[in-house]
């Protein structure tokens, strides 16, 4: 039963998707039980970076009180760490001494630290603005300064940032970033008036559908899906033709963009 | 004082000997959670006495059937019945598997290599029809192929799995 199974799903007609490049959310996976890694550690950017396929990765930088970037996805280091408070309520010295719960126990990455040798593949910073313990709004030019500061180590050829505050655009356009705005609706985007800044939307795979992706390309822009755990939705997602799928399942993505 | 105890020695090693006498061979079907998949598969035993071993294959069933991509696993494990009853046996084991899978078939380098070894328990009931929970956990190394690099890397991490599963003393 199962290989008359497997025989009758291989006879589908395989369509392919050599124009969408496949990037790791948060590196491998955000609470990918699929990555044997912790998402936005050194450990699992290696890990998704090593895998034939996979053309880059998406990280979440935030600022620290002593102004220096770090990669974290939640908003509370109590989410994840033994850690307390918020990474923009404290200090590096305090961050260097965190880890991640679970098995492998890796520690909090500083940006200054990453260690991505590939020119060949895209790394995509989401770069966080508000500070949820206190509930203000981080001055951007300290965050550029970190990013700038983080850079040389860093080794990025170019770098490309992702925000959802519209407030930011401007200031990164200017340094010569590549932009993409995370926002919930492609026609919200054309019409807001920010396309000569970015170079594209990041938005929810539920939030958009083929023909506005083709909007978007028709514009002359790029269009990122992100929310893609699934084998439905991976191949939901290809379908759309977008630039980039951030996928939480790299191995799955990889087999239906190569059926 | 001495003499229950002494009788519970005897008992104990009464049915000991008489479990080591007996060689069963035993067939069935297993189901494996594991992170990366559900497995699901049949499974070979051999129990002699207190000592079980067991060969399983499997194939993850969301990447083989709904991604059409043959995901197998093979396994050995070994067990010991600390407690050994008509309806009951528990006892530690020991299980290594190996996986592989082909995620990208325009890489001739698109496969990757999975080798676990588990230290974990069981508890089963039932004689001739068994079912049995079992878990475990421990290290895994992944191997993967990078382009970068040239050569194999080596993801090392912990793993876990839990399975349940029938089988039938033939």
């Amino acid at each position: 039963m199962f290989i008359a199974a497997f025989l009758v799903f291989s006879c589908k007609k395989k369509e392919q998707f050599n124009d969408v490049k496949l990037i790791g959310h948060a590196a491998s996976g955000l609470d990918a039980e699929t990555s044997p890694y912790h998402d936005n550690s050194q450990e699992a950017i290696d890990y998704a970076v090593h895998l034939e396929g996979i053309d880059g990765v998406e990280i979440d930088v935030q600022c620290s009180a002593s102004g220096s970037m770090w990669l974290f996805h939640d908003e509370l280091l109590n989410d994840d760490t033994k850690g307390e408070g918020c990474i923009n309520s404290v200090n590096d010295d305090y961050l260097k001494t965190i880890f991640y719960n679970g098995l492998e126990n890796e520690g909090l990455l500083k940006l200054a630290d990453l260690d991505f040798p590939f020119a060949t593949k895209t790394c995509f910073l989401d770069v966080r603005h508000y500070n949820s313990c206190t509930e203000q709004f981080l001055d951007q030019q300290t965050v550029i300064n970190a990013i700038d500061t983080a850079l040389t180590p860093f080794s990025l050829s170019e770098v490309t940032v992702v925000t959802n505050n519209p407030g930011w655009i401007h200031a990164f356009y200017l340094k010569g970033w590549k932009v993409y705005f995370e926002i919930g609706s492609a026609n919200g985007y054309l019409n807001l008036g920010l396309l000569a800044e970015t170079t594209g939307l990041c938005i929810r795979n539920s939030e958009i559908d083929r023909s506005e992706v083709e909007s978007v390309k028709a514009a002359g822009k790029e269009v990122v899906i992100f929310e893609v755990r699934s084998p439905k939705g991976i191949r939901s997602a290809l379908k759309k033709h977008p630039d980039y799928v951030l996928t939480d399942n790299l191995k799955a993505a990889i087999i239906e963009k190569y059926p | 004082m001495k003499f229950p105890v002494i009788m519970l020695l005897i008992c104990c090693c009464a049915v000991s000997a008489k479990a080591q006498d007996s060689l069963v061979y035993r067939l069935g079907t297993q189901v494996v959670y594991h992170p990366y998949d559900l497995f699901t598969g049949f499974q070979a035993e051999r129990e002699n006495g207190t000592h079980q071993h067991q060969i399983g294959l499997s194939v993850g069933a969301s990447t083989t059937f709904f991604q059409r991509r043959l995901y197998p696993q093979l396994h050995y494990q070994y067990g010991f019945h600390l407690v050994k009853k008509r309806w009951i046996q528990t006892g530690p084991l020991a299980r290594l598997s190996l996986s592989t899978l082909r995620f990208n078939k325009q890489s001739s380098h698109g496969r990757s290599y999975q080798e676990e070894a588990f230290l974990g328990a069981y508890v089963g009931t039932g004689n001739r029809s068994r079912f049995r929970f079992s878990a475990g956990i421990g290290p895994a190394v992944e191997q993967n192929w990078s382009s970068a690099r040239e050569k194999f890397v080596h993801s090392i991490s912990w793993n876990t799995f839990a399975e349940i599963s029938w089988s039938y003393a033939l």
